[in-house]
């Protein structure tokens, strides 16, 4: 077996329609998972009751144990509980006819959730506190405040964290071939299986990756110059 | 799908996968050795500007934050031998624990990399300077006065890439090392009580991370040692540099925000 440097190639124009999955894979788990870690965050800020320490356990939780075993349990786990679950109420539902890919979107989205819970909860903590107080003494209520005065800078706070977030999901959806869901790693797979050309079909998911992420990377410091224009110190 | 749940199948799954618990904590300790070693090789270009160098450090810890840690076990495992085919090195016989513990650890140093010179970066100038003007060489300046309190920097962000580490050998059983995600998933598919077997491993994953976070984080308060003890006088002082030390830390990061495996 030598390395066939024009395999890169093929290889990599016949990846480059999985492309999509992946990138809906991030994009649902990310914006799933901000709400996720949003919902938490707040939670755990308030100190909200018993929801308040649920969110930390939750939290704990996802962060220390691997991403793959996320996905393990919910791909075999959420079928069996809703079984049950309809079974007892006499519904129709079917578990089988979960489409794999949703099992995908439901594990990454929580395992998202924790991670983002983190970012958010440090970029509103960075926001000085005499921001919320100032919001209040003008008479804006709590909500408004939040959205109109924390949010914004919290924003600007998380932005590094959050990016780095978005490409460990991106780099994360890799592991969604364990449900047989075909992205960019489990295309190289067949790739590489059909044509035994293993490292030249590796090699051009890996340049994929490395190009998505750098795109990423752009992109964020991109937003971040725009979303701290009102933080640039100075006169004018 | 499988068999209906069974709560004992936990506890009893429980012993079976401890016994390969040795094996997961081989691969994140050889990593680390690997990672500890070849950040330093790749830091020290950047921090001390070395031309070529320092670009070709670059080019490598961009590949290697900006691929996934899947990708690159297989790249490693069936590219390494054909490249050093080249060179006529024969790695066709050499174990698949090498692959795994090559590639983590080449990983790691890239995101370990990172954090060294930030936490280099992050020692105040002048105490470099002051080493330089009580008659310290280069070397001596850095190990004795830089490399101690970069160290007590490091820690914590070192803390989260020994966890993330932790979690991507979860990874390593799709090469065929038999680590506690590979017997997991031989004793799901085995007795058809996948749910179970999967608690129980998280629960372990969970235990031992929470374990090594509080050991380093031990190792945290012993490197810190410098900063505690104050005459009382110097209390008020003492507070605002603890305040600037977390609030630095916070600054830091590795890079490894994200939920990657």
């Amino acid at each position: 077996m030598k390395i066939d440097p024009s395999f890169i190639w093929t290889a990599f124009t016949q990846l480059l329609p999985s492309i999509p999955t992946t990138l809906a894979i991030t994009a649902v788990s990310v914006s799933c998972g901000f709400i996720i870690g949003l919902i938490a965050a707040l939670l755990r800020i308030y100190k909200v009751p018993v929801l308040g320490q649920i969110a930390s356990g939750y939290v704990t939780f996802i962060r220390g144990t691997p991403m793959l075993t996320h996905l393990l349990l919910i791909y075999f786990g959420l079928p069996m509980l809703l079984g049950a679950v309809s079974a007892q109420f006499g519904w129709k539902f079917q578990p089988s006819s979960i489409p794999m890919i949703g099992f995908a979107f439901i594990s990454f989205s929580i395992t998202a959730g924790a991670y983002m819970s983190e970012v958010i909860r440090a970029g509103l903590l960075a926001v000085n506190r005499g921001q919320l107080e100032a919001a209040y003494s003008i008479g804006m209520t709590t909500p408004q405040a939040l959205r109109r005065i924390v949010f914004p800078q919290a924003l600007g706070a998380s932005l590094p964290n959050l990016s780095n977030s978005v490409i460990g999901m991106l780099h994360g959806s890799t592991l969604a071939f364990a449900v047989s869901v075909v992205e960019i790693n489990a295309k190289a797979q067949i790739v590489a299986s059909t044509n035994w050309k293993f490292f030249e079909a590796y090699l051009a998911a890996a340049v994929i990756f490395w190009g998505l992420t750098l795109l990423i990377e752009r992109l964020t410091a991109v937003i971040e110059k725009r979303i701290n224009m009102y933080n640039r110190g100075g006169v004018a | 799908m499988g068999a209906p749940f069974d709560y004992t199948y936990i506890f009893s799954y429980f012993p079976k996968l401890l016994s390969t618990l040795g094996m997961t904590l081989l691969i994140v300790a050889g990593s680390l050795l690997v990672g500890i070693v070849v950040s330093f090789l790749i830091a020290l270009p950047r921090l001390y500007r070395i031309p070529v160098l320092n670009g070709l450090a670059r080019v490598y810890v961009s590949f290697f934050r900006g691929t996934p840690i899947l990708i690159q076990l297989f790249l490693f495992y069936y590219g390494l031998p054909e490249i050093l085919k080249l060179v006529q090195i024969d790695m066709s016989k050499a174990p698949v624990l090498v692959f795994v513990i090559l590639t983590y650890g080449l990983h790691t140093s890239a995101f370990m990399s990172e954090t060294i010179r930030a936490s280099v970066t992050a020692v105040d100038r002048g105490q470099v300077e002051a080493a330089y003007a009580i008659g310290m060489k280069g070397y001596q300046a850095f190990s004795r006065i830089v490399l101690p309190q970069a160290l007590a920097i490091a820690v914590p962000v070192f803390s989260n890439l020994v966890i993330a580490l932790l979690k991507d050998t979860s990874l390593a059983f799709t090469l065929g090392v038999m680590e506690m995600t590979g017997k997991a998933d031989t004793l799901g598919a085995l007795t058809q009580h996948f749910v179970e077997a999967y608690i129980s491993l998280s629960l372990i994953y969970l235990a031992v991370s929470l374990t090594l976070e509080k050991l380093l984080r031990i190792a945290e308060r012993r490197l810190l040692r410098h900063e505690l003890p104050d005459p009382a006088g110097q209390r008020r002082f003492r507070l605002q540099r603890k305040r600037g030390y977390r609030r630095l830390i916070a600054g830091i990061g590795s890079g490894k925000g994200g939920a990657e495996a």
